[in-house]
């Protein structure tokens, strides 16, 4: 304890003493959500002195179309973080609906076009995956590590049966709209995106759903007392995420106009690294919208930064994996209790 | 009296599910073995088992690495990448080095170990982060140093590699080691007190911490020792497959986690044994193997291992506990 509050302890009554104490944590408790925005701040004004155009509004828009998928994903990735699981079929769910999409609308593998119902069908079909994993993590009672690695395996191959090996191109026009289409000078894709993470806002504020899912993050057993339906949360909570993976893959569908479950190859760690970056906990209960946001849009700066400044990309992953350690170490929930694990 | 009868009963009760559910991963691992052998009898031949043996040693040796990780409630998602890098070290330089090149890279593996734990402990980050970050970082080195392609072991240097492979008493050499270094993963999981401590971080940190345990060291041997045996695997690789492989170790990661969760050890931390890791490996291993004896389509194959490990995790998950928070 510093010395001037030695001394404010002294001479003030025990109410005074537990005011000043609570004024102190709430203080505390700012300084680290503001923390991620603070680094965010600090490396967007040193990109921007050093490194020419990295400001200018072309790179700006160029930044924000570069994270439109890795957002969605983060949507529904927070959601799964702030209750304490993991999702790892994430991927999987992701490259499937990018395949079936392929199926579903013009494509030059078969004639079915189902036009905006194969996208609806898609979605609806991504989200039965998640609340299958749900299901399957609250009735059964495995880990979500465990049950959402195995759903993801199982949905990958159904995802590669869907289009036996030869990926489909799509040929249906509005899908060539969508990916070249700007709105105010910025990419219809971005817009998309932006208002998928909208909705996320919306459900994780202002809905008791989502007030449930803080409550199940911060004490599970305190939730569950207090006549919260945990199980149907937690199943909500794992469709919601599938929905979101399914967004995510026909938005990388609609980008590359080819249907194959590797277009969900290597997208689920770096959403989670970004959305512990923005100062969500692993273990559940802390992190939100805005800080998601700050996390993603952080780790796609990074890496912008690292193109423009040309590292070789040999070394490219090596470097990022560093900043990101040091950058986490800067940012992380963290109290003097806590032991990590 | 009575009291301490129903006390007595009480015990015997806790006694009976326990011993149940330590033996349900050896019901679960005959299960599978069977299914395949009615399906193929030839899935266990000689030449099948041997094979699938020598498949094994590795992943058991990555799996019993990875246990202690657990143990502490910790993930280490970095074994399948410190496998490949010293996967591709051993290929590259065994020919200039060695038989020395064993010792140098468990070498390695302690120094990976520590930085991991370093980074753990003494900054209070998510082991979940810092090995993801160790993934990327040790993937890229192996790539970098193989220059993005496998290189096989020259001929006349084989004589180092060989033996590895070879049978002893109709086990693979490689093997025989693998089952020494699991009995002294056993042996410190019995007999040390930092293994105790080690369970004590995975059931209760702060308890263990105000009971006077040292969580530090508790979580940094947990991680050296994944580190060391994730490292020894890779050179095991190397030995098996006579050449370096930059990206071996990519599935394996999540796949000896899954292995090690098969034999029963709680991901939550606390619970868990190494022996039931092998369990869970020959598994694993059996599934594998006998899918491709059975000729199952290459596309199914996902969906098969998917569907058998969700079964097999549900038949040997503690059933015992219903008001325990799974995550």
């Amino acid at each position: 304890m510093k010395k001037n509050e030695i001394e404010y302890m002294k001479n003030h009554s025990v109410g005074a003493q537990f005011k000043y104490k609570i004024a102190s944590d709430v203080k505390k408790e700012k300084i680290r959500i503001y923390a991620p925005l603070i680094l965010l701040v600090c490396i967007t004004i040193v990109a921007s002195v050093t490194i020419d155009n990295f400001f200018s509004p072309k790179n700006i828009v160029n930044l924000f179309y570069q994270m439109s998928i890795p957002l969605v994903l983060a949507t529904g990735v927070t959601f799964v973080l702030l209750i304490g699981s993991i999702d790892l079929s994430l991927e999987g769910v992701m490259g499937f609906s990018g395949a079936l999409v392929a199926l579903l609308v013009a494509n030059t593998m078969n004639s079915v076009h189902l036009g905006w119902l194969g996208i609806v069908l898609t979605v609806i079909l991504g989200t039965g995956a998640g609340v299958i994993t749900g299901y399957l993590h609250v009735k059964l009672r495995i880990a979500s590590f465990i049950i959402s690695y195995a759903m993801g395996s199982i949905i990958t191959g159904i995802g590669v049966l869907t289009y036996k090996g030869t990926p489909a191109n799509v040929t249906w026009s509005v899908f060539d709209a969508i990916a070249s289409e700007s709105v105010f000078g910025v990419p219809l894709l971005t817009w998309i995106s932006l208002s998928i993470f909208g909705l996320g806002c919306l459900i994780l504020n202002y809905t008791a759903f989502g007030k449930a899912v803080y409550a199940i993050g911060n004490n599970e057993a305190a939730a569950r007392s207090t006549g919260i339906n945990v199980n149907k949360t937690k199943i909500m909570v794992f469709a919601l995420c599938a929905f979101t993976a399914s967004c995510a893959g026909i938005l990388a569908c609609v980008r590359l106009k080819i249907g194959q479950v590797s277009i969900g190859v290597n997208q689920l760690f770096p959403v989670i690294t970004s959305v512990v970056l923005g100062g969500a906990s692993l273990a559940g209960g802390k992190g939100g919208m805005l800080q998601t946001f700050i996390g993603v849009l952080m780790f796609t700066e990074l890496n912008n930064i690292l193109i423009i400044v040309g590292v070789d990309p040999n070394y490219r992953q090596l470097i990022q994996g560093i900043i990101i350690i040091v950058a986490v170490t800067l940012t992380i929930t963290r109290s003097r209790k806590t032991i990590t694990q | 009296m009575k009291k301490l009868s129903e006390f007595k009963l009480g015990n015997l009760k806790k006694i009976n599910t326990e011993s149940i559910s330590k033996y349900m991963c050896l019901i679960s691992v005959t299960l599978v073995v069977l299914i395949f052998f009615v399906i193929n009898p030839k899935f266990l031949s000689l030449y099948s088992i041997q094979n699938m043996l020598l498949e094994m040693a590795p992943l058991l040796l990555l799996a019993g690495g990875i246990t202690f990780v657990l143990f502490t409630g910790g993930i280490d998602l970095s074994a399948g990448a410190v496998a490949s890098c010293t996967c591709v070290l051993t290929g590259l330089y065994i020919d200039n080095i060695g038989g020395w090149i064993v010792p140098l890279m468990i070498v390695l593996g302690v120094v990976i170990g520590l930085i991991n734990g370093f980074l753990i402990t003494a900054f209070k980050l998510p082991s979940f982060i810092v090995t993801l970050c160790a993934t990327s970082i040790w993937k890229c080195i192996a790539l970098i140093s193989s220059g993005g392609g496998s290189k096989i072991i020259p001929l006349d240097k084989r004589y180092l590699v060989n033996w590895a492979s070879a049978p002893l008493l109709g086990i693979p050499v490689m093997l025989w080691m693998t089952l020494a270094i699991i009995g002294l993963l056993y042996f410190i999981q019995r007999n040390t007190t930092v293994s105790k401590s080690i369970l004590a971080v995975g059931a209760n940190a702060r308890a263990a911490r105000m009971a006077g345990t040292n969580t530090v060291k508790a979580q940094i041997t947990a991680m050296t020792i994944c580190s060391v045996c994730s490292a020894l695997a890779g050179v095991l690789y190397a030995f098996k497959m006579k050449s370096s492989v930059p990206n071996i170790g990519d599935p394996l990661g999540l796949m000896a986690i899954a292995a090690v969760a098969l034999g029963g050890t709680s991901l939550a931390g606390g619970k868990g044994s190494v022996l039931n890791t092998i369990a869970g490996v020959a598994t694993i291993i059996a599934v594998t193997s006998g899918m491709n004896i059975i000729n199952v389509h290459a596309l199914w194959k996902d969906i098969v291992i998917g569907v058998i490990l969700i079964i097999a995790v549900f038949i040997n998950s503690d059933k015992t506990g219903k008001d325990v928070i799974i995550k």
